[in-house]
């Protein structure tokens, strides 16, 4: 009996390490997400947004205020803030799970690219410019991968 | 034998209960529960809402901001010609804070934010100036450059 209970323990904890596996993987592309819980993509989503909006201010801050840098800087990152307020952090979610679900060969994609095409598709962007950047991101993100095995092995040199 | 092993699937029982119970705890945990859409700029982010995130939620948010730095930059930048005074003033800033970005895990941010607003006085500072005042922190500024730093960031949340 005693035998049984520590083989199910066992299974209880190689399954839940399993299902985490993917979560310490250093390359942030379709394995990682997809190894998230909810919970985890959606704090990594607002987090990210937060992140975009900083890293233009950090750019805005060094223009003169008023100045046409500044105007011209500001309007660039207004816009951008008003697609992305159209959009709620759960359908993002969505989109990306969908991505990544619509084929395998997506999965090399890193996510945070993925946040730039579905924002770019759910703001009614023109097909062929979504078509453009998806893309742009392949062949940053794909080229050096010859199948999906090669992903799964990829290891970050740090 | 009957008796243990009724003990035996009850431990089973409650093993599983604890588990289904940690798994659903980590599902309901946001960070932003006020949060519906990507805008972020009309919540208040300081020190207050930064420790009631918890840590649970506030390690991916964190990795959610090392990855959306550069997309914002981007977008400034980009919105010039690289022949552009504007352009070059904005990709400087942003090599300027990258390259003090190189070095940084979002580990250290982690521990770095949690001893900054362990300070009850630096609670009112607003997590993006947190954020650079562990960013410049880290990459080496003075002490004399980040007591002035620090000041500036918490008179600027009481102006407001």
């Amino acid at each position: 009996m005693k035998k049984s209970f520590i083989s199910i323990l066992f299974l209880i904890i190689i399954c839940y390490s399993l299902a985490n596996s993917q979560v310490s993987r250093m390359r942030r592309d379709g394995l990682w997400w997809n190894a998230l819980d909810e919970s985890h993509k959606y704090n990594y989503i607002v987090g990210y947004a937060k992140g975009v909006s900083l890293g233009s201010d950090i750019v805005i801050s060094k223009y003169v205020k008023n100045s046409k840098c500044y105007n011209k800087g500001v309007a660039s990152i207004d816009t951008v803030m008003n697609m992305l307020s159209k959009i709620d952090v759960d359908q993002m979610i969505y989109h990306i799970d969908s991505l990544y679900k619509a084929d395998s060969t997506n999965l090399c994609l890193m996510t945070f690219h993925c946040f730039w095409i579905v924002a770019n598709q759910l703001s009614n962007v023109p097909s062929y410019e979504v078509n453009n950047i998806i893309s742009y991101y392949r062949r940053e993100d794909c080229d050096k991968f010859r199948n999906i095995q090669e992903l799964k092995e990829y290891k970050l040199s740090y | 034998m009957i008796i243990n092993k009724n003990g035996f699937m009850k431990k089973i029982l409650i093993l599983l209960i604890i588990s289904t119970s940690i798994l659903i705890a980590q599902e309901k945990e946001k960070a932003d529960i006020d949060s519906v859409n990507l805008k972020t700029g009309s919540f208040v982010h300081d020190g207050n809402w930064w420790l009631g995130v918890g840590a649970l939620n506030q390690l991916p948010y964190l990795t959610g901001v090392f990855d959306g730095l550069s997309l914002g930059a981007t977008i400034v930048t980009n919105s010039f010609n690289v022949d552009e005074i504007c352009y070059q003033i904005g990709s400087s800033a942003a090599d300027d804070f990258f390259n003090r970005m190189d070095t940084i895990k979002v580990g250290h941010m982690y521990e770095q934010l949690q001893e900054l607003y362990s300070d009850s006085l630096n609670l009112c500072i607003n997590f993006d100036d947190a954020f650079k005042y562990v960013v410049y922190k880290l990459s080496g500024y003075d002490n004399e450059k980040l007591k002035t730093l620090i000041e500036m960031y918490r008179k600027k949340t009481i102006k407001k």
